[in-house]
C-alpha cells in the first residue's frame, strides 16, 4: 500500500526526473472545466518533490497540482486504452507520461488523487488529453496517502 | 433541444461522420450506438460533469493555498 510514503518523498528529491516542460502542451479539447483553455506547463516544485504544478498558459491562476502516476503505477496500476494512445499518436509507452490531479477533502484533511481521469501526454509531440477511463472500479478522490 | 422521434435500429445522422443509433432497449436502460470519428472523445454526460466539477475543485487548491500547506504537512 502506500502507507510509507515518508521514505518515497524523501528519495524524490535526486531519483525522480525533471518534468518541468519549456513547451506548452497542447490539449485540443482543453480539460472538463476548462474547455477554453489548450495549453498547459508542468513546473516542478522543488520543495513539494514529487508533485507539480499544471499550469495554463493562457490564464496561469488557473493551476492544478499533479504528480506523475509512475511512481504509484505498481502500487495503483491505471491502464491506458489503446484508442486514447491511438488518438494522442503514442507509439510505445516511453513516448507517454501519465499524470493524475489532486485534490484535497477537507473532511479526511487528505490528499485524494482523481484516477478516474489522468492526464495522459504524448512527450514526443507535446500533445495531452484529460481521459475518462472506463472502469467503474475506479475513484475520483482516491486517497493517497491511507492513514 | 432538438426532438426527433426514431424507432429501434433507426439513426440519427450529426453533420458527415457522426452516426447516433438507437438500438433495442433491455431493461430499463436504453442502448445507443454511436460511429464517430476516434479522435472526437465521447463521455457519459454525468461522469464529464463530476470530473469537470473536480477539476474546478482541484483548481482552486493551487499554491500557496490549503493543497500547499496539505503537501507540507503530508511529508
Amino acid at each position: 500500500m502506500i502507507r510509507d510514503h515518508s521514505t518515497q518523498l524523501s528519495r524524490s528529491n535526486s531519483s525522480f526526473p525533471a518534468h518541468e516542460t519549456d513547451k506548452a502542451i497542447y490539449f485540443k479539447y482543453g480539460i472538463p472545466g476548462f474547455e477554453s483553455l489548450t495549453r498547459f506547463f508542468i513546473k516542478n516544485l522543488p520543495e513539494y518533490a514529487p508533485f507539480l504544478l499544471f499550469q495554463s498558459v493562457e490564464e496561469p491562476e488557473v493551476s492544478l497540482i499533479i504528480v506523475d502516476w509512475a511512481i504509484y503505477q505498481s502500487e495503483k496500476p491505471l491502464e491506458i486504452p489503446a484508442e486514447t494512445k491511438c488518438q494522442l499518436k503514442i507509439q510505445s509507452d516511453s513516448e507517454m507520461n501519465l499524470y493524475v490531479i489532486l485534490s484535497f477533502d477537507s473532511q479526511s484533511q487528505q490528499l485524494t488523487a482523481n484516477l478516474k481521469a489522468p492526464l495522459i501526454i504524448n512527450k514526443i509531440l507535446n500533445q495531452g488529453q484529460q481521459v475518462i477511463l472506463d472502469d467503474p472500479t475506479l475513484e475520483i478522490n482516491y486517497h493517497l496517502f491511507d492513514q | 433541444m432538438l426532438v426527433l422521434t426514431r424507432k429501434s435500429e433507426e439513426s440519427i445522422r450529426i453533420g458527415n461522420n457522426i452516426i447516433i443509433t438507437i438500438l433495442n432497449s433491455r431493461g430499463p436502460g436504453i442502448r445507443v450506438g454511436i460511429e464517430a470519428p476516434l479522435e472526437l472523445p465521447i463521455y457519459r454526460e454525468e461522469i464529464y460533469l463530476r470530473i469537470k466539477a473536480e477539476n474546478r475543485r482541484a483548481a482552486t487548491l493551487h499554491p500557496p493555498g490549503l493543497m500547499m500547506q496539505t503537501l507540507s504537512t503530508n511529508r
